[in-house]
């Protein structure tokens, strides 16, 4: 007998095309795409020694495998007083300075007041390669790689951009990520290779393997990221329903843009790719529970560029609302087709954590002004810094930015010129250029628009 | 037969024109067939279509506002005759002989004519000829008069709320005497003026803000002569008060000389209303009896001064700056500048093959100036001014001294709308060959216009960028293109430069303020104290090279960091640093009224550092917000404070000394808060003025730039000029210690290696990473951004420099092993980067210096790739290796 809570997966993967949860909120969703990828550069990287030459990285068809390292030795020492591993560090100075180091290279929690006491909550920053792992988890004294926050929305961008239709995009991106996700062999890069070394659980590169074939054997074979999407076409009931959305298309080229950006460190570049990959994977989901109810699921969202209460933030805060809403609604929605109805009268847990993905995830990104509390859409710095390396190729002056780029590709309203994209908005004219001078503000402090004396306004010159 | 004319030529030029359509050109034709068969210019000549009575009184206003000598009103429809009649009489400007013509059934008749009741008919016709009166002037008795005069001069000082209509009504008891007109805009001013004057009412109010009472005085002036009867008055606000200004009229002595009308107030001054020693410099006597008790007020005497004036039209303040463009400037009003940027681009258009020149920059610079000159250099071309407005495309071929080919100008891309349209154009331009190209473009539409045809045109940004990365205007594969980026121009470069020009220009003439040495006000007017401190002329005081010294250092240390003044704002500043915005007439009202502070408070120290400006007024001036960062108020130096407070003491400026005995008698806190206070504004003022008196090295070693905040720009400007290379290595390694400090490498070894840290730790707050890159400190370079050009270089002097005054502003630290530029720092980046480097870390004042260079070092860190068995890490304040032996164990050990 299937569980209600099996069949409120479903119901969510069949809503979204991918398993959104709370526990894969915020950057998860990048660490776990980049983990993947990293794993498929790795398998390759293994195969080619033995003189086969698959192609791993984003296959267009085939199963998705890739291999899986769980940095457990140095993600334990995070929060262990003591060796993690016996005879490792020469002396308990070593120890303290590289649980110093590892301090430093950890990745964000947004919303958290302080790092967790478990170390499967511990995660690296995915720069350099060496730092990318793939999820573990401990019970009972054994260590296993599998998911515990990785959830399967960094299956869901992976998936995405493997079925990308332009094929040649899909190459460039496949061979920069080759680039950027192989081995630094930067110290920093040393230094966690060495430590990796000692991890309870070896990934398949370091296992003694003979031959291209045991390589592949022992590969993780990702059923998760292969049903991701598929689930949802092969719905018998909704095949008029097409699964691509807007963002799915952003999230390609936006992909593509920063991985090819000239002016980009690899660091910025990964950095970048902790924001983009998030927000789309969010803008999807709500454009997917928009469309399972016949709402228009490109319909424009307010956003808050200002520092104080204003027409413009209580719009945005109202517009928070309605899509939260909207997401509820849309699985309660799904479980009615489903033919799930008790679902909707039980318990609400398994409809909860899809909404708190996409609240957590819009502030992970900084798209949201707060974790908790009186909460409205609001345009962030690092978003806006992601925004415009994904999107802005030659500089563009303001008004084209706001008018294309947040109102066109963003569907985002924050001024006058975005808000004539879309027919009707509730906001006068006068509100909507404040929030646009503020927005010229914010921009300018992360030095991405350069004002020049004829009130020409340019974003995307480095300043 | 005139009329039949008249009608045929309205038939011929109006043949299909819709009077309600909004093209304004729809007269032209009908313009030229008039002038021609009135003998007359077609600009002597208005015409407008009238449609709703309520409206034409705007109508003839708008036509009449520039002087005519003929008037066309047109309709569809018969027009209500009495209706425009009464619009004519209450038009003072309005009396020029005006035809009417109607359009019955598709054909134009000349329906009536409307003429002053004591002109002549100009027309060879009469028709229907409605004679227009000037209104009577209300007769009243000169005991009414002086009444009323006396009351409304007694407005003055009262608290000025909304508008003076009420008040005015209360004054003439009801009776229409007093004639009220209100404007704030400028291009209002003289229909309404002309409005009231035609009433020739016996009073005339004006009110106008302050900015419009010299413009207003002017109107005022010349229309009195229409009704010399008629006693006009400015009404103004001044400090929350009403302000009242008579005028009198300049042609009609006779008027001023009234006795009747002047008795009560001073008729022994009465000499010179008109007609003064020289220019338009006046004096005139004090006209209200004081308030404030002091006898000799009605003695007192006041000068208008045409060198305020002059300076006032700089500074658009209020609605009359004509002076800052170019476009509303005759070719003799000109500030005679010669820059190096009009010599080169002479020298670029002596070429013999075509070359196409772009003058880019902030708006301001003098482009359009520049274009002036080159046109009318040696003669080759006069007024050249609306013919190059007209041309907006660069349609023209202008003939230029020693230009080898015609030259086409487009004197502002920004007037080709929209920017597609000048993408086109600038397309069409750079594609001919048989034409010499210069086009003005403001940095920001020269990239928005590049934007939108990429393709074509990305090669004028690529020379835009040459110019910084090379200080070269134009690209190799395109040297026909040559981009000057006059942002690069500096306005105290040299010795001065503009800036010193500007000041000597408008100060050092002694006849141009002797007028001020009978002025009543002379003791304490702060325009006349502002000049006394920084003019350069013989009879100067010996202290004011000083002064001067201090204040371009002053500007010249916010264009080093990284400010661009251009030469439209660097005249503002010098309008607003003498005048602060005043005029004579505030100045009088002021010192009539005692506010002895209020007028100290435009002195110059207070207009440089205090900000009297309201925030739209203040972006007009944003230099002003710059230099309010370097105030010396707020920069604490012993020696200097030492100093000052001896002084202040020995002055006895302090009042209560607030730390000794006597503070025990300030028992209310809010007393010695006060007290405090006041300690603190004497410590302030006297730190400004010990800056603007010191000499660039004190005794006490304190330089005068360090009083602006600055600890190493005596290292900035000493790179500048021939170092010795001991000094530049010590320089660097103060550097490299500094961008170890932001890089959060602390204790690191600073003396012959440069770090760079691995940017994972970018984002750490921890003192502990790991060490992607180091560099040998003898192998790096610090060079100004010139020198470094030259260097690089192998033709010698990079355009750059001979086009434009230059002023260095960065330095370039240099891998010289590579010779890669590893970062460039202006002023403000090397202070922050000096002052970490001795300790003091200002992560939240330089935040987008400390991003902008944790970004260049992390792209320089990931192209480090170390290929030793050891990792170099920072931990706990201190160096140190970590190797991995071959058992897989790691080792840390700490660099002694």
């Amino acid at each position: 007998m299937i569980s209600g809570a099996d069949r409120g997966r479903d119901v969510v993967q069949r809503t979204f095309g991918g398993a959104l949860y709370q526990q894969g909120r915020g950057f998860y969703s990048a660490l776990e795409f980049l983990a993947i990828l990293r794993g498929e550069v790795l398998l390759e990287q293994l195969e080619e020694t033995f003189g086969a030459a698959p192609d791993r990285v984003l296959p267009v068809a085939g199963e998705v495998l890739y291999l899986r390292t769980g940095h457990d030795h140095a993600r334990r020492l995070l929060v262990a007083d003591d060796d993690v591993v016996p005879g490792v560090f020469a002396d308990a100075e070593t120890r303290e300075a590289i649980k110093s180091l590892l301090r430093g290279l950890e990745a964000p929690v947004p919303g958290r007041r302080r790092a967790p006491d478990k170390w499967q909550l511990r995660h690296f920053f995915p720069y350099p390669a060496e730092a990318i792992h793939y999820d573990a988890v401990e019970s009972r004294n054994r260590i296993n790689i599998e998911r515990y926050q990785f959830r399967g929305a960094g299956g869901l961008a992976h998936k995405i951009l493997r079925t990308d239709p332009d094929t040649l995009r899909l190459a460039e991106v496949r061979s920069r990520f080759r680039d950027l996700l192989g081995d630094s062999g930067n110290s920093v890069g040393k230094l966690l290779s060495s430590l990796a070394k000692h991890d309870k659980v070896r990934s398949a590169a370091s296992l003694a393997l003979s031959s291209a074939e045991e390589v592949t054997a022992a590969a993780f074979r990702d059923e998760v990221e292969e049903r991701s999407l598929q689930d949802f076409q092969q719905d018998a009931n909704d095949t008029t329903r097409d699964m691509t959305t807007h963002w799915m298309r952003l999230l390609r080229s936006g992909v593509h843009r920063i991985l090819h950006r000239s002016d980009l460190s690899d660091f910025d570049r990964v950095d970048d790719l902790m924001h983009w990959i998030p927000w789309c994977i969010a803008q999807h989901q709500l454009a997917m529970a928009r469309r399972s109810i016949g709402v228009d699921e490109n319909a424009p969202i307010v956003f808050d560029a200002g520092h104080r209460a204003s027409p413009v933030r209580s719009m945005a805060r109202k517009h928070l609302g309605d899509a939260t809403a909207v997401i509820k609604e849309s699985l309660l929605t799904t479980a009615r087709k489903m033919g799930a109805s008790d679902l909707c009268r039980g318990s609400s847990s398994w409809w909860t954590g899809p909404r708190t993905f996409y609240t957590t995830t819009m502030f992970a990104v900084g798209a949201l002004n707060a974790h908790t509390g009186h909460r409205h859409f609001e345009l962030r710095p690092q978003f806006l810094q992601a925004a415009v390396h994904a999107l802005v190729g030659d500089p563009l002056s303001f008004e084209q930015f706001t008018g294309e780029v947040m109102g066109e590709q963003l569907r985002i309203i924050c001024d006058r010129e975005s808000a004539l994209n879309f027919a009707s908005v509730e906001l006068d004219g006068r509100q909507l250029q404040t929030n646009g001078e503020d927005l010229a503000g914010r921009l300018d402090e992360v030095g991405l628009l350069t004002a020049f004396s004829d009130s020409t306004r340019m974003v995307g010159v480095q300043a | 037969m005139g009329k039949a004319k008249l009608e045929e030529i309205l038939g011929s030029a109006l043949a299909g024109v819709d009077l309600s359509a909004r093209q304004s050109n729809k007269f032209d034709r009908l313009l030229q067939m008039l002038a021609e068969h009135w003998g007359v210019e077609p600009t002597a000549i208005g015409v407008k279509a009238l449609a709703a009575a309520k409206n034409f009184g705007n109508r003839i206003s708008e036509a009449t506002r520039a002087p005519i000598d003929f008037l066309v009103l047109l309709a569809d429809e018969q027009v209500e005759l009495r209706a425009l009649a009464r619009s004519f009489e209450a038009r003072a400007l309005a009396r020029v002989p005006t035809v009417v013509g109607v359009r019955r059934g598709g054909v134009w008749e000349v329906d009536s004519i409307f003429l002053a009741s004591d002109a002549d008919n100009p027309f060879d016709f009469d028709g229907r000829v409605v004679l227009v009166d000037s209104r009577e002037a209300l007769e009243i008795d000169d005991r009414e008069l002086k009444r009323i005069r006396a009351s409304v001069m007694g407005l003055a000082g009262r608290p000025a709320v909304g508008r003076i209509d009420a008040l005015a009504a209360e004054i003439s008891g009801g009776q229409s005497t007093i004639l009220v007109k209100h404007t704030t805009e400028i291009k209002n001013l003289a229909n309404r003026i002309g409005e009231a004057i035609g009433q020739r009412p016996p009073f005339v109010l004006v009110q106008v803000p302050r900015e419009l009472i010299d413009p207003a005085r002017r109107v005022l002036e010349e229309m009195l002569s229409i009704s010399p009867k008629t006693q006009a008055f400015i009404v103004s606000e001044c400090l929350d008060c009403i302000s009242i200004d008579p005028v009198e009229s300049h042609d009609v002595p006779e008027a001023i000389n009234d006795v009747a009308l002047k008795d009560s107030f001073d008729p022994a001054t009465l000499t010179a209303a008109c007609g003064t020693e020289s220019d338009a410099e006046q004096e005139y006597p004090g006209s209200v009896p004081s308030q404030s008790g002091v006898e000799s007020d009605a003695a007192l005497r006041y000068r208008q001064l045409e060198r305020v004036r002059q300076l006032r039209r700089h500074l658009p303040l209020d609605g009359n700056a004509d002076r800052l463009y170019e476009e509303r400037q005759e070719s003799s009003d000109r500030l005679a500048y010669e820059t190096k940027t009009l010599a080169y681009v002479q020298r670029l258009l002596a070429n013999r093959k075509r070359v196409i020149v772009v003058l880019t920059g902030n708006a301001g610079h003098g482009k359009t100036h520049l274009c002036r000159r080159l046109l009318e250099a040696n003669g080759a071309n006069s007024d050249v001014m609306e013919r190059l407005c007209d041309d907006l495309v660069g349609g023209a071929d202008w003939v230029v001294d020693g230009a080898t080919l015609p030259v086409r100008i487009v004197k502002d891309l920004s007037e080709i709308n929209p920017p597609e349209m000048g993408a086109s154009r600038l397309e069409a331009l750079i594609h001919q060959e048989h034409a010499h190209v210069i086009v003005c473009a403001n940095e920001g539409r020269l990239r928005d216009v590049v934007s939108r045809s990429r393709t074509h045109l990305a090669h004028l940004l690529g020379a835009l960028e040459r110019g910084l990365d090379h200080g070269e205007t134009s690209l190799p594969e395109r040297g026909d293109v040559h981009v000057l980026n006059l942002n690069y121009q500096a306005a105290s470069a040299g010795n001065g430069g503009f800036l010193k020009h500007v000041l000597d220009h408008f100060l050092n003439h002694e006849s141009a303020w002797k007028v001020c040495r009978s002025c009543s006000a002379r003791e304490d007017c702060p325009m006349l104290a502002n000049r006394a401190d920084l003019a350069l002329s013989p009879a100067a005081q010996s202290k004011n090279p000083v002064h001067r010294e201090a204040l371009t250092e002053l500007v010249r240390v916010a264009e080093e960091g990284g400010y661009i003044l251009t030469f439209r704002e660097t005249l503002k500043f010098v309008a607003y640093l003498i005048t602060g915005g005043l005029s004579c007439s505030d100045v009088e009202e002021l010192h009539r009224r005692r506010k002895l502070g209020e007028l100290r408070a435009h002195r110059l120290l207070p207009l440089l550092f205090e900000s009297r400006l309201s925030d739209d007024e203040a972006e007009i001036l944003p230099l002003l917000n710059r230099l309010r960062r370097l105030d010396p108020a707020y920069v604490a130096l012993r020696p200097v404070d030492e100093r000052i407070h001896a002084d202040l003491e020995e002055k006895g400026e302090f009042g209560v000394d607030i730390f000794g005995e006597a503070s025990r008698e300030l028992h209310r806190r809010a007393d010695l808060q006060n007290e405090e206070a006041d300690h603190r504004e004497a410590v302030r003022r006297a730190r400004r003025e010990a800056w603007f008196e010191a000499a660039a090295l004190t005794d006490n070693g304190v330089r005068r730039v360090d009083r602006l905040g600055f600890n190493y720009h005596h290292i900035f400007r000493s790179l500048h000029e021939s170092p010795e290379l001991s000094e530049v290595i010590k320089t660097i390694r103060s550097l490299v210690r500094g961008l170890h400090t932001i890089q959060g490498a602390v204790g690191v070894d600073s003396a012959s290696s440069f770090h760079l840290v691995d940017p994972a730790f970018g984002r750490s707050g921890s003192h502990s990473a790991v060490i992607a890159r180091s560099l040998r400190i003898r192998d790096l370079e610090l060079w100004t951004e010139s020198n470094w050009w030259k260097r690089t270089q192998p033709s010698g002097l990079p355009p750059v420099l001979e086009a434009v005054e230059w002023l260095d502003r960065r330095l370039v630290l240099v891998d010289s092993s590579e010779l890669t530029v590893l970062l460039t720092l202006d002023l403000s980046a090397f202070e922050f980067v000096m002052s970490a480097g001795n300790g003091i870390v200002m992560r939240d004042f330089h935040s987008a210096e400390r991003r902008r260079i944790l970004r260049t070092l992390a792209r320089q860190a990931e192209l480090g790739r170390d290929s030793s068995d050891e990792i170099r890490v920072l931990v706990s304040r201190g160096e140190g290796r970590l190797t991995v032996e071959r058992d897989d164990t790691i080792l840390l050990e700490r660099n002694s």
